[in-house]
C-alpha cells in the first residue's frame, strides 16, 4: 500500500474500480436539486474514539464533496448527528466546501444540526425532518447501529433517493433493502479518496484492493493445505 | 498552516496511541492514557457546545414565527425542566430519575420498536423476486425463518438444520469476508491519514 502511494507521487495515476453508489451521490444531488428541496446527510451516531471514529471520519470527507456540490447548485443541505463533539469538525467542513465552490454567502448555521446524544432520540428528530422538510435524498455514511433501519424507512416513506453506508456488519443488510445504492464494507473508507480524485489517495485504494487479494490468495491456501493436514499458514497468522 | 497544525496533532496523537497499543514504554503508556482522560473533558464540553446549538436553533425558529414552532417551544421546556433539575437536585435524586425513567425509557422503546415494522416494510420490498439475487435472498429468509420458528420444524423435521447450515456457512463465510475487507479499509484510512494525504476531515473537502 505504502510502495503504491509512493509510485503514486511520481505522476502515476491508478485505475480503480467504479463504485456505483459513489457515482450515485452526484444523481442524489442533481435529484434534490432538481426538486428544489433539502439533501439530507448524517455521519450517523458516532464520534471521534473508539471503533465508530473511522466510519465517522470516512462520512465526513464525504460531506466535504457533497457540501461543495449543494454549494454549486444552491441546493438546500440539512446535517444532522448526535454526537456533539464533532460539531465544530462537520461546521468547519460544511463552511470550508461552500467556501471552496465560490459561494460562501450560501452556508447556513441552521444547516448543521445536532439533535442528541440519545440514540432513539436522534433516531426520532431525523425522523421528523426527513417527513417535515420533504427531503429529496438522504445519505447516510458513517456509523449506524439499531437506528439505520428505522432513518432508512423513513427516508424511504418520505420518497427520497437514499445511499446507506456503515461499516458496522449488523446495519449492513438494513441498508441493502431499504436504500437505493449501499457502499459495502471497506468502499466506506475508500469513499473520500475516490471522490478526491488525488493519485496518491486513489493509490491508497489500488494498494487497499492488493492487500485484500493477497488475503484472500492466503485464505484459499490456507484452507486447502488444513484440509490436507498441513497447517503452517494457520500457525503463522496466529502469531 | 491552518491545515498543517490539525495535520500535525492528529498524526502526533495516531502515532502515540499505536505505540501504547504495541510497546510497554511507562512514559508513552502514562501520556497516552493522559489523553484518553482528555477526550473524556472534551466530550463533556462539546454536549454544551451541542445544547448551545441546539437552543439557538429553536430560538430562532421560535422568534421567526417558522413552522413547526410549538415542538421547539416544547423541546426547550423540556430541555430546561431537565438541566434545572438535574443541577439543582443531580442526576441520582429520585424526582430526575423519576422523569428519566417516564419520560426517556418509554420514548426511547417506543421508537425501537418501530424497528420491528420497518424491518417487515423493507423485508418485503426488498424479497419482491426482481432478480436470480433476490430469489436467492428469498428462498434462504424462508428456509431460515422456518428454521427458527416452531411451525418449520411441524412442516418438516430439516428446516432447522437446513438454517443453521446458511447461517454457520454461507452467512458466516460471508459476514467474514466483509469483516476482513473492513478492517483493510480501516488500515487504509489510517495510514493515509498517518501521512497526511486523508485530508477530508480538516475541512478541505474530499
Amino acid at each position: 500500500m505504502i510502495v503504491l502511494l509512493y509510485a503514486s507521487r511520481k505522476g502515476r495515476v491508478p485505475k480503480i474500480r467504479k463504485l456505483a453508489a459513489i457515482d450515485a451521490i452526484d444523481e442524489a444531488i442533481g435529484r434534490a436539486t432538481e426538486m428544489g428541496r433539502p439533501l439530507h446527510f448524517t455521519p450517523g451516531i458516532g464520534d471521534f474514539y473508539g471503533y465508530d471514529a473511522p466510519m465517522t471520519i470516512a462520512g465526513i470527507s464525504v460531506l466535504g464533496h457533497v457540501a461543495r456540490r449543494v454549494a454549486q447548485y444552491n441546493t438546500p443541505l440539512i446535517v444532522t448527528f448526535a454526537a456533539p463533539e464533532i460539531e465544530p469538525v462537520i461546521t468547519d467542513v460544511v463552511k470550508q466546501a461552500y467556501l471552496a465552490a465560490g459561494r460562501p454567502e450560501r452556508f447556513n448555521p441552521d444547516s448543521i444540526r445536532f439533535i442528541s446524544t440519545r440514540q432513539f432520540a436522534y433516531t426520532a428528530g431525523v425522523v421528523g425532518i426527513l417527513h417535515r422538510e420533504k427531503v429529496a435524498a438522504n445519505l447516510m455514511i458513517g456509523y449506524f447501529a439499531g437506528e439505520s433501519i428505522i432513518i432508512a424507512e423513513a427516508g424511504f416513506l418520505a420518497g427520497a433517493i437514499q445511499i446507506g453506508a456503515t461499516a458496522n456488519t449488523y446495519q449492513i443488510p438494513f441498508f441493502v433493502v431499504a436504500c437505493d445504492h449501499v457502499l459495502v464494507s471497506e468502499e466506506l473508507y475508500a469513499a473520500g479518496a475516490y471522490l478526491s480524485k488525488d493519485p496518491v489517495q486513489l493509490a491508497a485504494i489500488t494498494g487497499q484492493d492488493w492487500v485484500r487479494l493477497i488475503a484472500a490468495a492466503f485464505l484459499v491456501a490456507g484452507c486447502v493445505l488444513a484440509t490436507f493436514g498441513i497447517s503452517w499458514i494457520a500457525d503463522f497468522f496466529k502469531m | 498552516m491552518k491545515l498543517k497544525v490539525p495535520l500535525a496533532i492528529t498524526i502526533i496523537l495516531v502515532l502515540l496511541q499505536v505505540t501504547d497499543y504495541y510497546l510497554k514504554v511507562p512514559v508513552i503508556n502514562t501520556v497516552a492514557a493522559n489523553f484518553t482522560v482528555a477526550i473524556l473533558v472534551m466530550s463533556a464540553i462539546a454536549v454544551g457546545i451541542g445544547i448551545i446549538s441546539l437552543t439557538r436553533i429553536h430560538v430562532r425558529r421560535i422568534v421567526k414565527k417558522r413552522p413547526h414552532s410549538l415542538e421547539s417551544a416544547m423541546m426547550l421546556i423540556t430541555l430546561a425542566i431537565f438541566i434545572l433539575v438535574g443541577a439543582v437536585l443531580g442526576s441520582g435524586d429520585p424526582s430526575y430519575i423519576y422523569m428519566f425513567q417516564n419520560i426517556i425509557v418509554p420514548l426511547d422503546s417506543a421508537m425501537f420498536s418501530l424497528a420491528g415494522f420497518f424491518m417487515a416494510s423493507a423485508a418485503y420490498r426488498a424479497f419482491r423476486v426482481r432478480s436470480r439475487e433476490a430469489m436467492i435472498l428469498l428462498v434462504a429468509a424462508v428456509i431460515v425463518m422456518l428454521g427458527q420458528a416452531p411451525i418449520g420444524e411441524a412442516f418438516w423435521s430439516g428446516f432447522p438444520i437446513l438454517s443453521q447450515w446458511i447461517l454457520d456457512v454461507p452467512n458466516t463465510g460471508g459476514v467474514r469476508a466483509l469483516i476482513m475487507g473492513i478492517a483493510i479499509g480501516m488500515l487504509s484510512l489510517t495510514i493515509r491519514m498517518l501521512m497526511g494525504h486523508e485530508k477530508g476531515y480538516l475541512g478541505t473537502g474530499a
